[in-house]
């Protein structure tokens, strides 16, 4: 029996672990491979968490650029996605706050809140509305939890809460979107 | 008691099925993200990793920060490093100006690499001040010049066939159309080691070419290399676009970082002109984003290859949007001719492909889905390409 002569390229590890010890070497191939797998998912909890889109490409921008210049710094490869996801909502949480001064300082609150996408009324738009009535520190747990299906762990660790917080949050939002369902039928 | 401790868990329990039942129309609400600013963000972070610069989009004042450096970043860095040289006791040329030869580029901001969009590279030692090297261009030319004027740099010119560099050190020029070398300052004297390619040196009188692997040690004119001054002026004057120069083309327009003014201050207009067809697309004013765009593409060509190509792209996808099926193909087709191996080329070749099927252009369609097999067989279109050609 002849032995096939096809030689096989050995398969190359493209898991997250692998990636990150590449681009951490300085492959950009590498690194853009994690972009590519994970800017979603950052684009998308960003919007949700921030509530507004105005900034959502700079962050996004900035989440992955701090990333790549600190990623000597990620002691566990594993963990990637939770800690790109630690630095965009750190980043997201300091251009809400930047926008929320400024805009008192300049008596401009109503004018710098999102701006909708949808037509109102519809049920999108309404369970946007109720999400970005909850304040980020509530806000932020309920979509990586809820939305996103994160494990109370992973979603504690993304957000910079002990998991005993995050539990109490996730309640709060819980509760505070009942009452804003109440409220706005 | 009791009734109440049941209620309030019945009421916790109620919250609970109520926010979760606020998710199916939460994964439907729109998310502002598309393929267009995925390659825009992807391209602005990785030429930040390959020059080493953390800049932060929302820690500037501008809404996003232009992959070019501005005009008076120029002038600020440009003056820093006219301090340092007048400090070191370099004499700063006075006649530059009188000679039409501007600055537009001084040292990194940070890190000790440049990179130009065409791929060019400048790589400063570890051991070599990041001020040893300014750059100079001549407004409206294609050439580009460097000034070195101590350590060690190395030199990657390959990515622009038509362009013409220039190094100088200490009166020593290294000429150049497409190649990777290094030139060190050791004392009175500069060596010139090539990776690839070929370089002219001119130097004490004599003129060497210097071949791929080979290195050569001259002495330096000039005690002490200088910068931009008299002598970077004539580096820059030397460089004009009309001399004989077999296989050059400096009639190009440029397209690296190291832009003329006017050419800067179109990139802006081209980056504000995209985020206003943002703004046009998402309220659903699609014929006045594509008339901004058209606009754009068409007083763009000055402009850097992947911005044309974006406004191009985005182009294409507004005419889709239109139903100009046929309109859309060739805004798509532009896109990719423009940028062949830009961060949408891949993108736009198959939105071509499936642009001619809807306008029913089989010919067409069946052209472009091949090129994107024979470019990216394995890419991630390759499977609705080949459906398209069965």
């Amino acid at each position: 029996m002849r032995e096939s002569a096809i030689q096989l390229s050995p398969a190359v590890d493209t898991s997250d672990t692998a990636l990150v010890v590449r681009a951490r070497e300085g492959d950009n191939v590498a690194f853009g491979m994690l972009y590519d797998r994970h800017v979603r998912y950052i684009a998308r909890v960003l919007h949700r968490s921030m509530g507004s889109d105005a900034e959502l490409e700079d962050v996004v921008h900035d989440a992955f650029l701090l990333a790549s210049a600190h990623l000597a710094e990620l002691q566990d490869p594993t963990r990637f996605r939770s800690w790109l996801t630690a630095i965009a909502l750190r980043q997201a949480s300091h251009v809400v706050r930047r926008r929320v001064v400024r805009s008192r300082l300049r008596g401009l609150w109503a004018m710098s809140q999102p701006q909708s996408l949808e037509p109102p009324g519809t049920e999108a738009e309404r369970a946007m509305r109720a999400l970005k009535a909850l304040p980020p520190k509530f806000r932020i747990p309920w979509v990586l939890v809820r939305l996103e299906g994160e494990s109370l762990s992973e979603a504690a660790e993304a957000s910079g809460n002990s998991l005993t917080t995050l539990k109490r949050r996730l309640s709060k939002a819980d509760a505070m979107i009942e009452k804003w369902l109440r409220n706005h039928p | 008691m009791t009734n109440q401790g049941s209620e309030s868990r019945e009421m916790r329990a109620t919250g609970a099925l109520q926010a979760t039942n606020l998710v199916s129309p939460l994964m439907e609400f729109p998310l502002p993200w598309d393929e267009v600013k995925q390659a825009r963000v992807r391209e602005r972070v990785m030429q930040a990793r390959r020059s080493g610069r953390l800049t932060l989009a929302t820690e500037t004042s501008v809404p996003a920060p232009a992959r070019v450096p501005t005009f008076w970043t120029f002038a600020a860095v440009g003056a820093v490093a006219g301090s340092f040289a007048l400090g070191a006791g370099v004499m700063i040329g006075r006649s530059w100006p009188d000679r039409g030869t501007q600055s537009v580029a001084a040292n990194p901001i940070s890190g000790k690499t440049w990179e130009l969009s065409d791929g060019s590279r400048v790589e400063i030692a570890t051991d070599t001040p990041a001020d040893s090297v300014v750059a100079l261009k001549e407004d409206g030319s294609a050439a580009l010049a460097f000034v070195q004027r101590k350590g060690s740099v190395r030199y990657d010119f390959r990515g622009h066939p038509g362009r013409r560099f220039r190094v100088d050190v200490g009166g020593v020029h290294v000429e150049v159309l497409s190649a990777v070398f290094n030139m060190a300052v050791d004392g009175a004297r500069v060596r010139v080691d090539v990776e690839h390619g070929s370089v002219h040196v001119n130097g004490s009188g004599d003129e060497h070419v210097v071949n791929e692997a080979q290195s050569l040690v001259v002495p330096l004119r000039a005690e002490r290399a200088s910068l931009p001054g008299e002598n970077a002026a004539e580096a820059i004057a030397g460089l004009n676009p009309g001399e004989p120069n077999e296989g050059a083309h400096v009639s190009e327009p440029a397209e690296d970082g190291l832009l003329p003014v006017r050419a800067r201050a179109a990139s802006r207009g081209l980056e504000r002109t995209m985020d206003k067809v943002d703004h046009l697309r998402r309220a659903g004013d699609l014929p006045a984003a594509a008339a901004l765009l058209q606009r754009a593409t068409r007083e763009g060509r000055g402009e850097g290859r992947e911005r044309l190509s974006t406004a191009y792209f985005m182009l294409g996808k507004v005419q889709k949007s239109r139903g100009l099926f046929v309109d859309a193909a060739r805004a798509f087709r532009s896109s990719w001719t423009v940028a062949r191996r830009g961060a949408l080329a891949e993108d736009a070749l198959a939105q071509e492909a499936l642009a001619w099927k809807a306008a029913q252009n089989r010919t067409r369609g069946t052209a472009a889905a091949r090129l994107y097999l024979r470019l990216h067989a394995e890419g991630a279109h390759a499977e609705s390409m080949r459906q398209l050609l069965r």
